[in-house]
């Protein structure tokens, strides 16, 4: 059978004038889908995918590099990390474009924060913190900080991070496998992301349980450091649940985790493609990796339903995999330079779901990969 | 008739009935004779008193039937007559006179009746077991007291049987007579009279098995040595295993062979018997108390006739090794075969098959010796094994270089040093090294005639898919949610093109890429240049030409600093860019570096190489589509030389008689070949001329006529190749006549590499030299040649030379031909 011929991007995104270091879509609800961009240069740019132009250029992290850009599902407030250690929360409702709340982290490394939202516009912020190992857990709005968390190993550099929460569902350790289809896919969507139903479900916020850990599950967070471990917080407990033992000397650069089936996988300067599960004692095991032709990967992304995987790598390449076997798919090619970030779309239409890439080459190039004949899984 | 009493009368009681049969019409009184005749003799072989009257007047009788056999009265006796009168007489008298008597006539008799009836009777004899009786009465001691005369002939018929039925029976010989039939029989019966030889040993009777040991000679001597031993190793192995009375018989019949007939018997039955042990149990110590046997075993099987296999050595060399008696053998063996190994003479003189075979018998022997022998040996194993790899690795010959470095390695790992580790990855050096690693010894070995040797399955573990394209294999579908969990709804796309990429970028001017190789230190960017640089020269040719003696120059010299993956053939494809661009001052620059100072052989070899690719490819037509790719193959075809490959030339002579082989085809005619004008034949003469100048002016680094007979031999290759592509042009025969003169300095060159080169080079000369111009430009010269080619094919060691000169006779004789019939 011969296979189809290697996928071309259905349209590029130009005159960043920058290295675009983040993306992030916001496609999910309002009337217009949008592409969020950090570049190297400190603007973020917001791209109408409908007119394929820059809607606005945000400038608020004077001219240091922009590393990472989202939004609040809640607020539909944007998110963005500079490398000017802020972190700043921009109002963009009814065209206004100014920052609403700045927070100083003081990290000077190119660790991404991560945000998991906990109630109606309250939400947790971890972020890498002034010593170099530290990990801030920051509640918002109130800026208050929850903890901070610090490795008693000596692990280097924190390089990337992901806060998530255990669902009730899962809290039960049962296994979502023993769930039908049907089922799954209606708790996933209640689940991911949340709805005001499940606010109910969620709250009260249990980080202020610090002291009755039985009562709920909280929050955990997943860290990569620098010499190549990865640690799993439980950020109620402040304590480390598991660590993987690193298998590679190189530092972690990214990683992505699919909080339904506890699976994750990580990427780093070598050829190396980690796959890992949390398993019912929460514990961190490492699978066979997948080996990749040319080494560096810059980010991993997950989609939505959990069908597939991209890679930005260091060789001008994105590569899609099968998220399940992490079977390579297709390898993207049509940068100039190294590939610095993925993300999927999150249409409501799976079949207008995009896949992004953001080049050092100053270009986003967008694709149209695997949506024809994909239920809403 | 009335019967005789007394044996004084029995002479002359057959005289008369033979006299009787002899002229005698009447038929019932020729019955009568008969009827006497056979009473009178059947008595006779029992006593044992008068034996050797009573054979004589048992042969007249049968000598007399036998001329009578065609007369009319013999037709008419009736079928029982017949069996018990006539053919009773010939199976009831002694065997070797029945068998003399029926051979003397099978070889007199014409076709006939009569003819076919004596056959008869002798298939009859055969099967009789005449061929048992007669043997075992021999080793009784009760055989006729022969002359050695009468001896020989009996022998010569036991022996030729087969031949003398085939020649005059011929086409209606009979199964019996075939020789695997025949020499089965025989064997059987040798085995039958071995055996009672044992048990009448057992019982204390005396033997004699001076007559089998001649029969086994004279059947081996008229070489059905294979068939007979077929059948009587594998007994002999099996019976001596445990029997001492059976080793003594087998020690005492291989004892009994006479001197001019152990050869044969003894290289049968060491290629009949496959174990050492088993060698070791029939022979016994015959190598040490026969001179020729040890002459055999020690020198002529192991170093002269070189072609036993491998397992021949290993029985050999195990069967010298099994006995302390015979291990100084072993040692004297060891000390010969490193003399023969470690000549330089031998070296140059012999054959590669013959140096595989004596370095085989080395390595073989070498494994066999124990510890101590081994520190009493370390000396003169240790001048053998450096003599012997210096001069194998001065060979020109590849195979021998190969040789004599994994012989060394061999060599030094057996004696404990330090040495060289050196690895091939050839089929015959791993042959080789395998010697080294001493057989498995089982005594429980299972004989050829016990079961065939079955041989144990091997089953292999399935291979595991290439985990780069599926990371994990599919599991089985016994999982509840494998449909849920696996990716096979998604198709994957082409990734074919997901290749390793580089960082640095190729250079895009030809004067960048001769910087970049020239002066950069950056792996990266000299490998991209490398690759970069032949289509830059192709493209760019007016900057070609402005640089190209520069380039050639840099590329020359340019050594393989970073290993870069392809260097040699990056190199030359370039540097035959460069020449076929920009041709003269190229070939101008190439032909007088070969002769300067200071070039490395390895310079000075590829100068010859890229010369002959460049000139390969010039002299092939320039087609649109399809040059790249033919270019290649032009590329990888010129690229091996006859040493390292005889197969090249031939396809060449092969495509040659192909393109003058006239056929008549009937298919669609093909459209007419589109004329281009070859490129070679107006620079021939520069490619050429240049290097014929110097070659006999020694330098000091250089020696062309000297030492440095590895560049003679290329030189005279490429040259030979040169006039080769050079057929048709106008200056062809000059060249052809200035490469016979070359060549023929260089007729009886010590390096067979030479000698290749030089029988090329004619075999070349007489494929490019037009016919017509043949006798007119080299007549003088043709018929030395000639006798010169006929010697070489017929006297010279090497058998590519010996092809190659047979070659290039073929190829004048066809020419000459040619030219006489032509009008």
């Amino acid at each position: 059978m011969m296979s189809r011929p290697s996928p071309t991007p259905i349209y590029t995104l130009r005159g960043a004038a920058a290295p675009l270091n983040t993306l992030h879509f916001s496609c999910w609800q309002g009337n217009q889908p949008l592409l969020f961009s950090g570049s190297g240069k400190g603007s973020i740019h917001v791209w109408n995918l409908d007119s394929r132009r820059a809607e606005r250029v945000l400038d608020g992290h004077s001219g240091s590099s922009v590393i990472w850009v989202s939004t609040l599902q809640s607020t539909r407030a944007l998110v963005s990390q500079g490398r000017d250690m802020r972190v700043c929360l921009w109002d963009l409702s009814e065209g206004r474009a100014e920052v609403s709340e700045s927070l100083w982290t003081g990290s000077v490394g190119f660790c991404q924060c991560s945000s998991l939202e906990t109630g109606q516009g309250t939400w947790l912020l971890a972020c890498p913190g002034e010593q170099t190992e530290e990990i801030k857990i920051i509640a918002l709005p109130s800026k208050t900080l929850v903890c901070s968390l610090l490795p008693k190993a000596k692990l280097g550099m924190v390089m990337c991070l992901k806060l998530w929460q255990v669902g009730p569902i899962f809290s039960d350790m049962i296994s979502h496998r023993v769930l039908t289809k049907c089922h799954l896919s209606k708790l996933s969507i209640t689940l991911h992301p949340p709805s005001p139903l499940s606010l109910s479900l969620f709250s009260p916020p249990p980080l202020l349980q610090s002291t009755q850990p039985d009562t709920g599950p909280g929050p955990l967070l997943l860290a990569g450091y620098e010499d190549g471990s990865l640690l799993l917080w439980d950020v109620s407990q402040r304590s480390t649940l598991s660590r993987s033992t690193s298998t590679c000397p190189e530092p972690l650069m990214c990683l992505a985790f699919d909080p339904q089936r506890l699976k994750g996988v990580s990427g780093s300067s070598d050829k190396n493609l980690q796959p890992w599960v949390l398993d019912e004692n929460k514990n961190l095991q490492l699978k066979d990796p997948v080996t990749l032709v040319n080494p560096g990967i810059s980010q991993l992304c997950i989609r939505g339903d959990g069908k597939l995987l991209a890679s930005a790598g260091w060789d001008h390449r994105v590569r899609v995999f099968g998220w399940k076997k992490l079977r390579p798919l297709a390898v993207l090619q049509h940068h100039a330079d190294m590939v610095l970030g993925v993300a999927f779309s999150d249409h409501q239409d799976p079949r207008q779901r995009l896949l992004a890439a953001g080049s050092k080459d100053q270009r986003i190039s967008l694709w149209s990969i695997y949506n024809e004949g994909t239920d809403t899984g | 008739m009335q019967s005789v009493s007394t044996e004084a009368e029995v002479p002359l009681a057959v005289g008369r009935c033979v006299r009787t049969l002899n002229s005698s019409a009447d038929t019932r009184e020729l019955i009568s004779a008969l009827q006497t005749l056979s009473s009178l003799l059947a008595d006779e072989p029992g006593s044992a008193t008068n034996a050797g009257s009573s054979s004589a007047h048992h042969t007249r009788a049968l000598q007399v039937l036998v001329g009578r056999i065609n007369a009319e009265w013999v037709q008419k006796l009736t079928a029982a007559q017949r069996r018990d009168l006539w053919d009773g007489l010939f199976l009831r008298s002694p065997p070797e006179e029945a068998l003399l008597v029926l051979t003397d006539g099978l070889g007199t008799l014409s076709p006939s009746a009569g003819r076919d009836h004596l056959v008869h009777i002798l298939e009859e004899f055969l099967r009789s077991g005449g061929l048992d009786r007669m043997l075992w009465s021999y080793c009784q001691g009760k055989g006729p007291r022969d002359s050695p005369q009468f001896r020989e002939a009996l022998l010569g018929r036991l022996a030729g049987l087969p031949d003398l039925a085939a020649n005059r029976l011929h086409p209606h010989n009979r199964d019996l007579f075939l020789p695997e039939r025949y020499c089965a029989l025989l064997a059987t019966a040798l085995l039958y009279a071995l055996e009672n030889t044992c048990q009448a040993l057992r019982d204390g009777c005396d033997c004699s098995l001076v007559f089998v040991a001649q029969v086994l000679g004279k059947v081996c001597i008229h070489g059905n040595g294979a068939l007979v031993f077929g059948v009587l190793a594998p007994r002999l192995s099996l019976c001596t295993r445990s029997d001492v009375v059976w080793q003594r018989v087998s020690w005492k019949l291989m004892e009994n062979i006479p001197e001019g007939r152990l050869e044969p018997v003894v290289s049968g039955m060491v290629l009949a018997l496959s174990r050492p042990a088993a060698l070791s149990r029939v022979l016994g110590n015959l190598v040490l108390k026969n001179k020729k046997a040890e002459f055999l075993l020690t020198h002529k099987m192991l170093l002269l006739q070189y072609h036993y296999k491998t397992a021949v050595l290993r029985t050999i060399l195990g069967y010298l090794a099994a006995d302390r008696e015979r291990r100084p053998l072993l040692i004297q063996v060891l000390k010969s075969v490193c003399v023969a190994w470690s000549s330089p003479t031998s070296v140059r003189n012999t054959p590669v098959e013959q140096q595989l075979y004596v370095s085989r018998v080395l390595l073989l022997s070498a494994s066999l010796l124990r510890g101590e022998e081994i520190t009493l040996l370390r000396s003169e194993l240790l001048q053998c094994m450096l003599g012997g790899m210096q001069c194998h690795l001065d060979s020109g010959v590849v195979r021998l270089r190969r040789l004599g470095m994994v012989v060394g390695e061999c060599l030094s790992s057996c004696l404990n040093l330090n040495g060289t580790k050196l690895t091939f990855e050839d089929e015959e050096t791993e042959e080789l090294r395998s010697l080294m690693t001493p057989q498995e010894e089982e005594e429980s070995d299972p004989e050829p005639d016990d079961k065939i040797n079955s041989c144990p399955e091997v089953t292999l573990p399935p291979q595991e898919a290439p985990s780069q394209t599926h990371p994990e294999p599919e599991k089985p579908a016994a999982e509840p949610d494998s449909d849920l969990d696996s990716d096979d709804d998604l198709a994957p796309y082409d990734m074919s093109c997901d290749q390793e990429v580089s960082q640095a970028m190729p250079p895009r001017y030809l004067r960048d890429c001769l910087d970049a190789l020239m002066t950069s230190d950056d792996p990266g960017q000299v490998e991209l240049s490398l690759r970069a640089a032949e289509g830059l020269v192709r493209k760019n040719i007016s900057t070609t030409r402005e640089v190209s003696v520069q380039m050639t120059k840099v590329l020359l010299h340019m050594e393989d600093k970073f290993s870069t993956l392809g260097f040699l053939s990056l190199r030359h494809t370039t540097m035959v860019a460069l020449v076929v661009t920009d041709c003269i001052p190229v070939t101008k620059y190439l032909t007088t570096e070969f002769y300067s100072l200071n070039y490395s052989l390895r310079q000075r070899l590829d100068m010859l190489e890229v010369l002959a690719m460049s000139a390969q490819e010039l002299s092939q037509p320039i087609r649109a589509g399809e040059a790249p790719t033919e270019r290649a193959t032009l590329v990888a075809n010129v690229m091996s030389y006859p040493g390292d490959d005889p197969v090249h030339w031939r396809q060449i002579v092969e495509q040659r008689i192909q393109g003058k082989t006239r056929r008549i085809s009937k298919g669609i005619t093909r459209p007419p070949t589109k004329v281009t004008a070859n490129r070679y034949a107006p620079v021939a003469g520069h490619f050429f001329f240049p290097l014929l100048q110097n070659y006999d002016r020694p330098q000091v680094t250089f020696d062309l006529l000297g030492s440095d007979h590895l560049v003679l031999g290329r030189l005279i290759h490429t040259m030979g190749l040169l006039v080769h592509l050079a057929v048709n042009a106008p200056v062809a025969p000059q060249m052809c006549r200035a490469l016979l003169d070359f060549v023929w300095a260089l007729r009886y060159h010590t390096d067979q590499m030479v000698r290749r080169g030089a029988l090329f080079a004619t075999c070349s000369v007489f494929l490019s030299m037009p016919s017509e111009s043949l006798l007119l430009e080299l007549s003088e010269q043709l018929s030395e040649t000639r006798a010169w080619l006929a010697d070489v094919a017929e006297t010279d060691p090497d058998a590519d030379c010996r092809s190659l000169a047979i070659q290039s006779l073929v190829l004048l004789e066809k020419s000459l031909k040619k030219q006489l019939e032509a009008p």
